[in-house]
């Protein structure tokens, strides 16, 4: 027994061991090429959620089989552009850590930046495309991934990293030190990471970056069957924000990185968008090997998220934001259609002389000074002195919207190699997540009083009414004004999910093929419990005297069952030739962010509510020779009876809006190319390339729900065709990559084109289009007359099209080499992005979700406003040339 | 193994000492002021010289002029935009309680009532300003054509209204007089339109199935609804509120007497009432 233990250490010591001593020049530049790229892509990675809660959907998929060109080179060469895989949401794409699905059970995402700052221990990770059999799952639509936290898989020793940048953060340290496996089966794996910026030095003005990352791993090797491993990790990150705005805000600042989040304070520098994120993590792996044929893995991970996002926020007042449409030179001057001489046309009439002095003046304040541009947190401070002299509520304060999640997941697979050329595996996640949602007052802003009231209900009802308390035990047990810093404002709920998942896939080699088939089912339940009694969605007793919960008190409860099975083959056919292939059907259950109507105010769940059918299909063809390995794939998949859901302040009605889609069907096509050319033994040439769209595939329904009246509206929403936002839908690029005398030098070329903006849906309510009755190109509005039939039909034509931006090429380069100083590795590698500064190249945004139109009160069309929204749309640029220094030393 | 320690604490250092987003204290920035402190009293005239003097643009239709000459007001502002029912515009009056003059200044700013006070002294810089007539009322503005194209004065910027006023002291409600409406309606509107009236009587809506101030059904083109109400005294006055006011759901009782307080304002030759806050409804 014991020899076999002292074989099986000295089997786990040989990885970490040859990996610190038995580097060879090309293993060297390979590894070193292989951190570049897993640096880069990280970075992007843990940024990528900047901006999670400014109306774009920024979600990153990280996909990266090694056996296939593009697959495994996308992530690091466009993530520059917030490329996503097959612009799938990211809740395509499963991530596992040490065999447990990690994905947030209530929005089915995976924030990458909750790993950031600790890469060296999420190095080994094994990475299965859609269509992959792999040994943790069933690979989702976008692919999945599985960290490996194991510490005996760590490699062993001590390294510091130092990083420079002109991005997000400006610096950043990594300490690492791991133990390997020692003789006596422990293996201890450590790293902690700090990364920084403040307001002067982080690449965005406005935002600062303050991180400190940490993750410990312990590992038992009990014999040689059992061993346990517990890993616990945690990056407390404070860092500030960028918000989208339009392109004459861009202007006007001569800047594409311009930040209305942002003001100055008593002459300080300060954010109003700050995110407060931490999520510890323990995570507990037990490995039993029952035999050579069989092995379980078992993993239970718990983990708290503590999250929150400050906002400003403005009662009764002036809306702060710098960029708010009214403070806009063009708000004063109708630039999209004035007069032309040429042509005769006239323009908009409103355009006359003393409109061109208002937007002069305009113009002027914009530009003479930074701080015009920004929001003036002196001048809000003021607002709420005069307030406070009055006795009357805050005109300002900020918020803090929290989102908590306490979160416990087991997954146990069970591994069974019944022949050489036969396997089966069978697997179950079960989870339970409990969803905390609440705001609270994160800073009076100096003012002395402020109510648990909504003031955009006062109006509709009377000051004082039941209708305008966010929480009716408010007016029974307690004075006005009794909110301070710290108290929960406006909601507080909690969402609780729990699934189990069952899985089992079978694998197996016969001739040229190989071949696999898996299946699965799950359940899921869920269920809303609110804390606040809204008084426009209060509790009531209905005809039979039983109390109905409205908004207080827990919900009734969803259930869901679900599953799926997928097949694929691959041939090897001769001369390096393949073909693989693969099919697959699901259904998914909702997911409970998307399940509820307005669950800051109420219980009910979205009506239409079914799980979402996925049809997927992938064939490719791959070349593996020499001299050249190319992968082709092109791939289809249809989503039906999806459930999409976002809130915004909606400025046409004063009010926040709830809208849930449902019916919503979509469609995603594509190919994807990658060819890597092994010119010389040095020199290789990688080139690669997608075209791909998705689209609404027809109208989906809508619920709409409006904060300051409480009631559910029904329509129709005109999506069909939309497509997908944030990534652009067609990449080029080509790699040069020569290492030579442990050099590693790359340049790539980008081009991104076809970049969607998030479309708004409440522009093509078909209620807004009829009232609206918006002409297309050629003059003809939405609503005609049939010539023939005399009836009255719609011209879809006129229904506005999604926004875009713009794409381009971008230019990046890498150059890294190792030296050896006192005897021990160190690697220094630059990465220059965006090496040509262009800034023109659009990253995503949205559109604004209001009318050109005012709106009465009474719900009809009022004066058309000077300003055009849907030329207005808001967006984010990509940075412009930027860089990345890392220096890295191994003893 | 020392040095491990050193990296350690060298880094956990640095991570604990630079929170970034706090330290924000509230009372240090009072000597912040929104409104122009280099303003220097000088030409001051009076509300009725300048109304005088562009009376013929007040009182005709669409019409404004620019003010040329380097002169200032000095008087008291007696209504803001609390409560809804003005849109961005204030009131401000000077002059004595038995002589005084009442004009509008329309500002481009939402809740003009969080920077000032109705009680507030303030110096008014004309010199560039625009005046002409809403409805007859004499206002201080910047042209504008509404979507109807019709030219009129409309609201200047904020940073043009805020660059020509200075305060004067601290707000002072006393100074604002409240007059009986029997006092002032049959003397001269042009004067007189601006100032803040008590009236009594019941009220009458404009749709009997409607029994509130504004009943968005009920809004005119201006989103507004006009209501009656009937003097004890003897005759009638027009109650005008914006469906947007804070107050537009307010209860109206059939015959009974309230007491209401407002800006009486013309609407072309007879007057109108505007109620600013709830608390202007007594009942």
């Amino acid at each position: 027994m014991r020899k076999k233990h002292q074989l099986l250490v000295l089997t786990f010591l040989a990885a970490p061991l040859c990996y610190a001593q038995t580097e060879t020049d090309t293993t060297v530049v390979s590894k070193l090429e292989e951190e570049i790229h897993q640096e880069s892509s990280s970075f992007v990675l843990s940024e990528s959620q900047l901006g999670q809660d400014d109306d774009q959907t920024v979600n990153i998929i990280q996909v990266g089989s090694a056996n296939n060109v593009y697959t495994s080179n996308i992530g690091y060469q466009w993530s520059p552009v917030r490329f996503k895989f097959r612009a799938y949401d990211s809740r395509y794409n499963d991530v596992y850590m040490n065999g447990v699905l990690v994905n947030n059970i209530e929005n089915g995402r995976f924030n990458y930046s909750t790993i950031g700052g600790m890469n060296d221990a999420t190095r080994n990770q094994d990475a299965a495309s859609p269509f992959e059999d792999n040994s943790f799952s069933i690979a989702n639509m976008g692919g999945s991934n599985n960290y490996d936290f194991r510490a005996s898989l760590m490699p062993a020793g001590h390294k510091v990293t130092v990083s420079g940048a002109n991005r997000n953060y400006t610096l950043r340290g990594i300490y690492t030190y791991g133990t390997g496996l020692t003789d006596k089966g422990w293996a201890f794996f450590g790293t902690i990471g700090y990364r920084w910026a403040n307001m002067q030095t982080a690449a965005v003005r406005g935002t600062f970056y303050n991180s400190l990352a940490y993750f410990l791993s312990v590992q038992k090797v009990f014999n040689d069957k059992h061993s346990l491993n517990l890993a616990t990790w945690g990056n407390p990150t404070e860092r500030a924000q960028q918000g989208a705005s339009t392109d004459e805000a861009y202007w006007l600042a001569n800047d594409r990185q311009y930040n209305p989040y942002w003001g100055y304070q008593n002459g300080k520098m300060r954010s109003s968008r700050v995110v407060n994120n931490f999520e510890p993590t323990a995570l507990l792996t037990w490995d039993f090997k029952i035999n050579d044929k069989m092995k379980l893995t078992t993993s239970l991970i718990g983990k708290y998220v503590k999250y929150s996002a400050t906002r400003l926020q403005y009662n009764d007042s002036q809306n702060p934001a710098p960029d708010y449409w009214k403070n806009f030179p063009s708000a004063q001057y109708d630039v999209w259609d004035v007069a032309d001489v040429e042509t005769g046309d006239e323009g908009n009439r409103r355009n006359w002389d003393y409109a061109v002095d208002a937007w002069q003046e305009s113009y002027d304040y914009w530009t003479r000074s930074e701080a015009n541009r920004q929001i003036d947190f002196d001048r809000l401070y003021a607002a709420n002195r005069t307030n406070n002299a009055l006795g009357k509520d805050a005109a300002y304060f900020i918020t803090a919207r929290h989102n908590d999640h306490l979160n416990f997941r087991l997954g146990s697979t069970f591994d069974y190699s019944i022949t050489k050329n036969l396997k089966w595996r069978v697997g179950v996640q079960l989870g339970t997540n409990k969803g905390m949602h609440y705001q609270t007052i994160d800073d009076m802003m100096g003012a002395k009083y402020l109510s648990n009231v909504n003031n955009y209900a006062i109006g509709t009802y009377l000051p004082g009414s039941d209708e305008t308390y966010y929480n009716l035990y408010d007016k029974l047990y307690t004075s006005p004004h009794r909110l301070t810093e710290g108290d929960c404002f406006a909601y507080d709920y909690s969402i609780t999910v729990r699934d189990a998942k069952a899985w089992t896939s079978i694998s197996w080699d016969k001739g040229i093929g190989h071949y696999f088939a898996s299946a699965k089912i799950g359940g899921t339940d869920m269920w809303r419990v609110g804390y606040m009694n809204n008084g426009i969605c209060r509790n009531y007793v209905d005809e039979n005297g039983h109390e109905v919960k409205f908004s207080y008190g827990k919900s009734k409860k969803a259930n869901f069952l679900d599953g799926g099975a997928k097949l694929g083959a691959t041939f090897n056919l001769s001369k390096g030739h393949g073909i693989t292939l693969g099919a697959g059907f699901e259904t998914r259950a909702p997911f409970a962010s998307t399940a509820f109507v307005s669950p800051e105010m109420n219980n009910n769940f979205v009506k239409n509510l079914y799980n979402e059918k996925i049809t997927t299909a992938e064939l490719g063809y791959r070349l593996n020779n020499n001299w050249l390995q190319l992968n082709v794939t092109g791939y289809y998949s249809r989503t039906f009876d999806g459930t999409e859901w976002q809130n915004f302040y909606f400025d046409d009605v004063n009010s926040f809006t709830y809208v849930s889609l449902t019916d919503v069907s979509k469609s995603y096509y594509g190919v994807e190319v990658g060819a890597k050319f092994k010119i010389t033994s040095s020199f290789d040439i990688t080139a690669m390339g997608t075209w791909s769209d998705n689209q609404y595939n027809h109208d989906s329904k809508c619920v709409y729900t409006i904060s300051t009246y409480g009631t559910e509206g029904h329509d129709i929403c005109r999506n069909k065709g939309m497509r997908e936002s944030g990534t652009p839908l067609s990449v080029y690029s080509l790699a040069l990559n020569y290492r030579i005398n442990r050099w590693y030098l790359s340049l790539i070329g980008n081009y991104y084109d076809r970049i969607y903006l998030s479309y708004s849906p409440c522009l093509r309510y078909g209620q807004a289009l009829r009232s609206l009755n918006p002409e297309d190109e050629y003059g003809i509005p939405y609503i005609t007359t049939d010539p023939v039939t005399g009836l009255q039909v719609t011209n879809d034509r006129a229904i506005p099209e999604q926004s875009r931006g713009n794409g381009g090429f971008m230019l990046d380069a890498s150059i890294g080499k190792q030296i050896t100083v006192a005897h021990h590795p160190m690697s220094i590698n630059l990465t220059l992005t965006n090496i040509l500064n262009n800034r023109s190249i659009c990253t995503g945004g949205y559109e604004q979700s209001r009318s050109n139109y005012s709106t009465n009160k009474n719900g009809t069309q009022g004066n058309e406003r000077i300003y055009d929204f849907q030329k207005n749309p808001k967006k984010f640029y990509a940075q412009g040339f930027n860089f990345m220094l890392n220096i890295n030393y191994r003893f | 193994m020392k040095k491990s320690y050193i990296l350690f604490t060298f880094i956990l250092g640095l991570a604990v000492s630079s929170c970034q987003d706090s330290g924000w204290e509230d009372d240090v920035y009072t000597n912040y002021t929104i409104w122009n402190k280099t303003l220097l009293e000088h030409n001051v005239i009076s509300i009725q010289e300048l109304k005088s003097k562009y009376q013929g643009y007040i009182t005709g239709q669409d019409m404004f002029a620019e003010i040329t000459t380097d002169s200032m007001l000095r008087g008291t502002v007696i209504c803001t935009d609390d409560g809804g029912n003005l849109t961005q515009q204030l009131v401000l009056q000077d002059g004595t309680k038995q002589n005084p003059g009442f004009i509008i200044i329309g500002v481009n700013m939402n809740a003009l009532y969080n920077y000032i006070q109705p009680g507030q002294e303030i110096l008014f810089s004309l010199k560039g300003a625009f005046i002409g007539g809403y409805g007859q009322n004499g206002q201080l503005g910047y042209p504008t054509k509404n979507a109807k194209e019709r030219e009129r004065i409309g609201r200047m910027s904020q940073q043009d209204f805020w660059s020509r006023v200075k305060f004067l002291g601290t707000p002072d409600p006393s100074r604002i007089d409240t007059l009986d409406f029997d006092a002032v309606k049959n003397l001269n509107k042009d004067q007189w339109a601006g100032c803040i009236v008590r009236v009594r009587g019941t009220i009458t809506t404009v749709n009997p199935e409607h029994m509130v101030l504004a009943s968005p059904e009920d809004a005119d083109d201006g989103n507004g609804v006009t209501n009656t109400i009937h003097l004890q005294g003897g005759g009638t006055l027009a109650v005008r509120t914006s469906t947007y006011a804070d107050f537009a759901s307010y209860p109206i009782k059939p015959d009974h007497v309230y007491t209401i307080y407002g800006v009486l304002s013309r609407y072309v030759d007879d007057w109108q009432l505007g109620i600013r806050t709830m608390s202007d409804i007594v009942e």
